[in-house]
């Protein structure tokens, strides 16, 4: 399985999950918060 | 029509059955995690689950109980010596709804290897606090 469950978390590659979530449940009823990420 | 959904999912969590969901849409035959307060120990037990630790904020402390840098790292297969920025293809889905219909998807902002600790750019979803 390309995710791992910890309680109500998922942690796996971004794009697959939210591809895999928006399939599951509707692209409106997934958010994403990705950035900003800090650039060092 | 080939099928989008990925391994796991439930055919319960697609749209148009009537029923509500009764578990989530990535595990075959797993109860839900949600359970009232009452039923949590037993039903986490069956399941095999954890509940959802410590969150302050943007800052997620805990899953299952263990510091939630940990975790995120041995989920990952990534060394202990693994950065914020080295992660960044790496998310985690948030269920933030009882019925596993509405998920956030955070990506890490920062990853104190001190504190065992993940921060995002934005809260935890308050729903998914215990």
């Amino acid at each position: 399985m390309p995710y791992k469950r910890s309680s109500e978390v998922f942690m796996g590659r971004t794009r697959d999950m939210l591809d895999s979530l928006r399939a599951a449940v509707g692209e409106r009823h997934v958010a994403a918060v990705l950035w900003p990420r800090p650039v060092r | 029509m080939a099928t989008t959904e990925p391994v796991g999912l439930r055919a319960s969590a697609s749209s148009g059955s009537g029923q509500p969901r009764t578990g989530s849409p990535w595990l075959s035959n797993t109860p839900h995690p949600c359970f009232p307060p009452s039923e949590r120990p037993t039903a986490l037990k069956e399941s095999g689950l954890h509940p959802l630790c410590a969150t302050e904020g943007p800052v997620l402390r805990e899953l299952d109980g263990l510091p939630a840098f940990h975790v995120w790292r041995d989920a990952l297969g990534l060394p202990d010596t693994v950065t914020a920025e080295e992660t960044a293809s790496w998310a985690l889905g948030v269920e933030h709804n009882s019925h596993g219909s509405d998920w956030t998807v955070l990506a890490p902002y920062n990853c104190d290897s001190e504190l065992d600790a993940i921060t995002f750019a934005v809260d935890v979803p308050e729903e998914a606090h215990r």
